[in-house]
Formats: structure tokens, C-alpha cells, sequence
């Protein structure tokens, strides 16, 4: 393991995205979506390592919208990650929200959902209260943040999905729904949950990380740090 | 005799204008040209100011916790630093090297010093993980106990000179100190994070080192005092009872030197907050003295600044031709200005009025005079040192439509949306970062390669391609609609916005220009830090000195050392009496 800085992950995801060359996407913003996962626990930097595949293969579009209410929005991603996008989407629900109390969002077939979760606590401080829901790609499991407006971090509920049948099916449609409200929602009982992170104890991990720095597997710190070469121009070329 | 010009006076009010603070400022479009900031002195603003008047409110207090250093100069020294509320301590390592090896570029492997600043105690396993990582630099990796980490070379010349004429008795001669001004000078002062050091998030609480950069500027502080305690101590290891210490008066006027490159220059357009913040906070306090009556000043105070000024600037050894005339006009300028200050007084002006007076001159000039202005008002200036930190930020409100965003293009960016594009001068350059260390650098476009990896410090070009795409939409529908359809322009409309409604705003310079002059935003940082002595060795690098004429530390105290001069003592006479008194 070694530890390394907050600064010094921003610095090495923003290069590592910058290398990538795409056309959209905030280098600075992304690299603090990863930052803000990581700090408390939660495998930022694994789940961006996975997303350079997609970012990597991806023929870039901007997001397409499939249906428009005053109170619901689908947007399909194509399959790409929400990490290029999903600053831009919540903009547009944030103007949406001046005139409706509550909208609800379905992005279909996205990847990298667990990194919506830095832009989704700015969010909640700006005042929005926010439960966002999706299948875990992998796992036959479901995931919620739950943040209600003003709160700095969310409450994170998992639950076993239940039928084989069920698990397959939303896992393969790869979608992220989630609800924003002006109002507040009820926080659910932890105990009808498989697993709950408290916003307690991601503060705490948050503290440490800021205190004595965030402990990442060597491995994947080369890899980072392989990826922010991209950037790099060998010396003294002339075209 | 000087008269009154109404057409002057028309120009002066429209060169300024009312923020949200109240206070009327000059307009950005001044404060923000390049060449302006590229003209920029220390201020009693500076971090290296405020840092030691707080050293001084606060009572802190240094003292040498350890120190091996061999008659060679090579070893460990340790300065314990006590404040009220913690124990630091700067661990230096002295490490011998070849002269071949000693370059300042941040692509050197090996320097004369390296070193730490740490929060605490020093136990035998911190030591030695700071001896097994601080000499490497970059190549190492340290713990968040460490808050700043850093190297430092030495001039040979003047560390040669001063301890071989010390060690035999003698004070050094004023020429060699005056060439340069320091005996080491540090190329690289790392804070925040970097390899695996403190963030400064974690400083914001701390009550010693919340200010930014404050951290920096101490680490760079005790490293001056290190080495004045160097020489003095090899003088005395190699002459014995020969030896003399080195005079009062040129230990203050050795600061510590520093080599600035184009490193520097993205960190301002990439902190564009921090940099408004700055600029916004001295032209507050610029604005609230250009409204005090200049009768009512300490007018002596501020002639005698301008005069030393006149003397700093003489004295001032630079390669660079271009800075060698414009320090010898605003010498002349200056005294100008000077001669006009009694009609501002007896007119019972305000200082609003030689302000707009001095644009006749030449910017270095009209600079040097609100440094030296600035000191004058130090109830009103040294509150605003609380101001510096920036939220870095970038943020539109809900529900902003194209229409808001095209007045704010058309208000605070005309500088960039009226460059043309399509000529080659003006996209001249593109950025990268080498392989070499991740320097940045330079590039011809079409010329050198690299160009499919510019970085994207172009600001200017961006604003541009956004404003045409922008005109071209329907002025009613939102930003957001915009974004969700052309994602790409996200982090220009962020900017746009946010800096578009700070006092200050951007540098309002097209950094891919052809003329564009890295030197001017390296100066403009430097300025804030608080250096002096300008010598630019090219367009792209420059060397400084800082806290040269500050305090040493057991004499500490706020108040001002601006523009610093030799000391004023016959070289001669001194150096035989100081023989004189050994001997006797």
C-alpha cells in the first residue's frame, strides 16, 4: 500500500483523463468525482481504473434524451460513463427543479454509477435532496444514496437483489435512476438492509484521509500514474 | 508647477468603477493586463509580510534543535520553530554534489540543500525517513507530518566569498553581496500534497499556517536564517578565533534567491480564483487609499520609500537589457512622481489624483509607487491579509439563459473575443508537459511536436469559439439546454461565468500568442509571494530574492522593509575594525 495526498490523486486522475483526448469531459471535475469516492472508503480510484476502458473504447456522444416531462427525463448514455456527462445532466435538472418540486431521471445504459456520488453531495449542499438508486454491474446487489438537501455526505443503503431472474435483468440494464426533490425524503430503516455506510462513518474515513493521507494498493497507483504519462511529449521533437 | 487637466480627470473616472464591495476599483482591464502584472512589487500585502508580522503578533519563536555539519558544510541541521499553539521543525540536509550537477531547472536531480517542514517532534524513525526521502525530492515520498517540502542551491561565488573573508577576519565585499543578493536560493518550494506531503485542507484549521502559501514562505524564512548560521559557523570552523560573524546589517540584506521557469505560469491560469482573489484584495486596498487626502499622509514615510525604491532599483544587477531600462526610467519616473506629491498636497487632493497622474509613466513605475503607497496605510492594508484564500470554484446559477452569458462575454471579455484567430500569431505557441520531470513547456505550433498534447491553458481561444457558437443560439434558452447538447464548451461556461463576476476576473492574455510573455505571470505570482529583485536570465525564467532587508529573527517586527538596499557602512573601514577588535 502507499499513501498518497488528495492533491496528488486530483493531480495524477486529471492528467490520466486529460491523456485520454476526449472531447467532453471536465478533467478537474472528473479527477474530484474519483477524489471524493475514494476519500471515504468507497474505491474511487478502482472504479475510475475500470472506467478508463470505457473512456478509452468510447465513441463519444453527447447524451441523448429519450423522454422529457416536466417531472421526469430519460437520457440514454450508450453505454458510456457517466463521469463525461453527468455534470452537464444535473445542470440541466437543477434549472428543471426552479419549476417543478420533484424530478426523477433515468439514465439508461451508463457505467462507473458508484462515481456519481461527489457531483450528487454538491448537489444536496446547493439544497437538493437526492436518492439515487442503481444495480451494481457485477454483484446481485442494489445500491441508494440517500442525501437530503443541505447534507454534506449521503447515507448509502445495499440490499441483495432477490430473484436470480431479477438480479440478471437489472444488472444488465445498466441504468441509474435518481429522484431530486426540493422537499426532504424519509431515510428508510437501515435494518431492512443488507449493509449501511452512515454519513458518520464516511466522515470519519474522510477525516482520516485528509489526516494521514489515502492508503491505495501500489498497483493501482502505478497504473494511475502510467495513464498520466499520456500527456507527456518526448523531449526535443521537431515535426 | 502642475495644473489640473480635466480630460486627464475624465479619463481617470472611467478607468474606474464600483464593485459589489463598495470600494471603487481601478477597471480589470488595467489591473489585468499582462504587462501591468508583469510590473508588480512586493506589497505589505505579500505572504512573506504578513508571515512575519505574524511571527511577530504571535510570538514565535526559532531556535537550532540540531546541527551536524561538517567544516565542509555538508550534514543535518534542525531549527525548531514554537508557536503558541505547535512545535515545527525544519530538518536541512546538506549534501555534497559536483558542480556540473547544480542546475536550477526543475529536471535536476541533486541540489546543495534539500529540506522539510514538519508539524511536531523529530523522533530517530522520522529523521531517518526524512534523510532516506527529502534528498530525493521528487523520487521520494513523504508522510502528511511534512507541510513543505524543498531544495535549494548555492551561489558558490557569494558562499565562497563570505565564508573565506569572514573565516580571515574580514567583512565581504558589498559588491559580490549586491550581484546577488543571497547565498542559497531555492528551486522548488513544495506544499499541498505533493509527494505524499500535508494537503492544505488540513492547514485551513491551523491557526499558524491557514493563509496560503504561509507554510511555503516559512520553510523558505528559516532556510534564509539557516544560511547566515552556515557561513558564520564554517567562517568560525575554518578561521578559529580569526573568524568574525557577518555583519548585522548585510544579514539582513541577504535574502533567499529563487529561480522561477515556465513552470509557474499554468498554475495562475489554472487557479483563476486564486489569482482574482489577489488582485481583487489589492485593489480594494488600492481603492480605499486612492480616497484618503493626501495631506493627511505620512508623507515622509512615503518619500523616503520612494527614495530607497529609487536606490533598490539601481542597485539591482539584472543580465536582462529590457529590465535594465526599465528600471533605470522608473528611477527617473520616480522622481517625477516625488516632485508632483507636493501639489497633491497642497491641493488637498486625494491620492486618487497622483495615482492618475502617474499613468503618464511607465508601468513599472506607477507600480512602485503603490507599493510604496500601500505602506503607508498599514490600519487599513494589513486586515486584508485575512482575505487572500480563494474558493476555487466555478459555478453558473439555475435558470441563467445565453442572453445573461452574452453580456458577460461582451462585458469583461471583448479582450478575447476581438483577437483573431484565424492568423497564425496569434496561436503561435501551444503548451505541453515533457517527459522530462513533467516540466511544462513551449512549443512552435506546426513546428515542434507535441501539439496533439497541448495543454489547455488557452483561455483566450476558448472564450472566442464560445462566444460564436453562442451568438449563433437562441438567446432565451439556458445554459444548461446549451451544455446538455454541447458538452465540450462546460468548463469555458464554468469559467466564464464565475470569473466574469469577480472583481478582477482573468489575466486578460492570450498566452498562445506569438508576443505573449510568459516572464509577465511568473512575476505577478512572485510579487504576491513577495519578492524583489527582478532578473529575468530570459523570457521564461527569473531569478528573485525573498526576504532580502527583512528582519533577521531574533529582531522580528511588523513593520515595513520594503525595497531592499545595501546597508550603508564604508566596506574599508568596517572590515579593518573588525580585524582591529580581534586583535585587540
Amino acid at each position: 500500500m502507499i499513501l498518497v495526498s488528495h492533491n496528488e490523486l486530483v493531480a495524477v486522475i486529471s492528467k490520466a483523463f486529460s491523456g485520454l483526448r476526449l472531447l467532453y469531459g471536465e478533467a478537474d471535475l472528473i479527477a474530484n468525482m474519483v477524489a471524493d469516492l475514494e476519500m471515504v472508503g468507497l474505491h474511487g480510484i478502482k472504479h475510475f481504473i475500470t472506467a478508463l476502458n470505457y473512456l478509452n473504447q468510447t465513441n463519444i456522444k453527447p447524451c441523448n434524451i429519450t423522454f422529457e416531462s416536466d417531472s421526469e427525463i430519460n437520457i440514454d448514455l450508450n453505454n458510456e460513463s457517466i463521469l463525461c456527462h453527468l455534470p452537464t445532466i444535473l445542470g440541466y435538472i437543477s434549472d428543471k427543479l426552479l419549476g417543478n418540486n420533484n424530478v426523477k431521471l433515468n439514465i439508461e445504459n451508463c457505467c462507473n454509477r458508484w462515481l456519481a456520488f461527489g457531483e450528487l453531495c454538491k448537489l444536496s449542499k446547493d439544497g437538493i435532496s437526492i436518492n439515487a438508486c442503481w444495480n451494481d454491474f457485477i454483484e446481485p446487489i442494489r445500491i441508494k444514496y440517500l442525501l437530503n438537501s443541505g447534507n454534506e455526505l449521503p447515507e448509502i443503503y445495499i440490499n441483495k437483489l432477490m430473484g436470480t431472474d431479477e438480479g440478471e435483468a437489472s444488472i444488465a440494464s445498466r441504468k441509474l435512476t435518481i429522484e431530486f426533490s426540493n422537499g426532504k425524503f424519509v431515510l428508510p430503516v437501515p435494518s431492512e438492509y443488507m449493509q449501511h455506510f452512515s454519513s458518520a462513518q464516511l466522515k470519519k474515513y474522510q477525516e482520516e484521509s485528509w489526516a494521514k493521507g489515502i492508503s491505495i494498493q501500489e498497483v493501482d497507483w502505478g497504473k494511475l500514474k502510467e495513464s498520466s504519462q499520456a500527456i507527456l511529449v518526448p523531449r526535443g521533437k521537431v515535426i | 508647477m502642475h495644473r489640473e487637466n480635466e480630460q486627464e480627470m475624465m479619463s481617470s473616472m472611467s478607468d474606474s468603477y464600483e464593485h459589489q464591495s463598495g470600494v471603487s476599483m481601478r477597471d480589470p482591464a488595467i489591473v489585468m493586463d499582462p504587462r501591468r502584472l508583469g510590473a508588480m512589487h512586493q506589497t505589505r500585502l505579500s505572504f512573506v509580510r504578513s508571515l512575519l508580522r505574524r511571527m511577530y503578533h504571535k510570538k514565535w519563536q526559532l531556535n537550532v534543535a540540531g546541527w551536524e555539519v561538517s567544516s565542509q558544510g555538508f550534514g543535518v541541521a534542525i531549527y525548531k520553530l514554537s508557536t503558541p499553539d505547535q512545535d515545527y521543525h525544519l530538518v536541512i540536509f546538506s549534501n555534497e554534489m559536483d558542480d556540473e550537477d547544480r542546475i536550477d531547472r526543475v529536471i535536476a536531480e541533486k541540489w546543495d540543500i534539500t529540506f522539510a517542514l514538519v508539524i511536531g517532534e523529530i523522533d530517530e524513525n522520522l529523521l531517518k525517513q526524512l534523510q532516506n526521502n527529502v534528498p530525493l525530492q521528487e523520487a521520494g515520498r513523504n508522510s502528511t507530518q511534512v507541510i513543505v517540502l524543498a531544495r535549494a542551491n548555492k551561489s558558490v561565488r557569494v558562499f565562497e566569498h563570505l565564508v573565506s573573508s569572514l573565516a580571515a577576519g574580514k567583512q565581504p565585499d558589498t559588491a559580490v553581496l549586491a550581484q546577488v543578493g543571497y547565498i542559497l536560493r531555492t528551486t522548488a518550494v513544495y506544499g499541498n500534497g505533493k509527494f505524499g506531503i500535508a494537503d492544505f485542507e488540513i492547514l485551513q484549521n491551523n491557526p499558524d499556517f491557514d493563509l496560503s502559501f504561509s507554510a511555503q514562505m516559512c520553510a523558505v524564512y528559516i532556510l534564509r536564517q539557516f544560511s547566515l548560521d552556515w557561513v558564520n559557523d564554517l567562517a568560525k570552523q575554518r578561521g578559529g578565533e580569526q573568524a568574525v560573524e557577518l555583519d548585522i546589517g548585510l544579514q539582513r540584506y541577504l535574502g533567499v534567491g529563487n529561480a522561477t521557469g515556465l513552470g509557474m505560469a499554468p498554475y495562475l491560469i489554472n487557479h483563476p480564483r486564486i489569482v482574482d482573489q489577489w488582485l481583487s484584495q489589492r485593489e480594494k486596498v488600492i481603492g480605499i487609499i486612492s480616497q484618503k487626502e493626501a495631506q493627511q499622509a505620512d508623507s515622509r514615510l512615503l518619500l523616503n520609500l520612494l527614495q530607497r525604491a529609487r536606490t533598490h532599483l539601481e542597485q539591482v544587477v539584472t543580465i536582462d537589457e529590457y529590465q535594465q531600462q526599465l528600471n533605470y526610467q522608473a528611477v527617473l519616473d520616480l522622481s517625477e512622481m516625488i516632485k508632483f506629491i507636493d501639489y497633491t498636497k497642497n491641493q488637498q487632493l486625494k491620492w486618487e489624483r497622483q495615482v492618475q497622474y502617474n499613468q503618464r509613466f511607465n508601468i513599472e513605475s506607477q507600480e512602485v509607487f503603490l507599493a510604496c503607497l500601500i505602506e503607508c496605510y498599514p490600519e487599513i492594508v494589513d486586515p486584508f491579509e485575512q482575505s487572500m484564500n480563494a474558493d476555487e470554484s466555478l459555478s453558473i446559477p439555475r435558470g441563467t439563459c445565453i442572453r445573461q452569458m452574452l453580456e458577460v462575454l461582451k462585458s469583461r471579455y471583448l479582450w478575447a473575443i476581438e483577437i483573431d484567430f484565424s492568423q497564425d500569431e496569434n496561436k503561435y505557441w501551444f503548451w505541453y508537459r515533457s517527459e522530462d520531470k513533467e516540466e511544462p513547456r513551449l512549443g512552435v505550433r506546426g513546428i515542434e511536436a507535441g501539439e496533439d498534447k497541448e495543454l489547455p491553458l488557452d483561455v483566450a481561444r476558448q472564450v472566442n469559439q464560445l462566444y460564436q457558437v453562442l451568438i449563433a443560439e437562441p438567446d432565451t434558452n439556458t445554459l444548461a439546454e446549451f451544455l446538455l447538447a454541447s458538452p465540450q464548451y462546460a468548463g469555458i461556461v464554468r469559467r466564464v461565468w464565475t470569473l466574469g463576476h469577480c472583481n478582477m476576473g482573468d489575466i486578460q492574455m492570450n498566452v498562445l500568442a506569438k508576443q505573449a510573455l510568459p516572464m509577465n505571470l511568473l512575476r505577478c505570482k512572485l510579487s504576491i509571494f513577495g519578492a524583489t529583485k527582478f532578473d529575468p536570465r530570459s523570457d521564461r525564467w527569473v531569478r528573485v530574492t525573498l526576504f532580502q532587508g527583512a528582519p533577521l529573527m531574533n529582531e522580528i517586527h511588523p513593520n515595513e522593509w520594503l525595497f531592499p538596499i545595501l546597508p550603508d557602512f564604508p566596506l574599508t573601514d568596517l572590515s579593518s575594525r573588525s580585524g582591529l577588535e580581534k586583535q585587540a
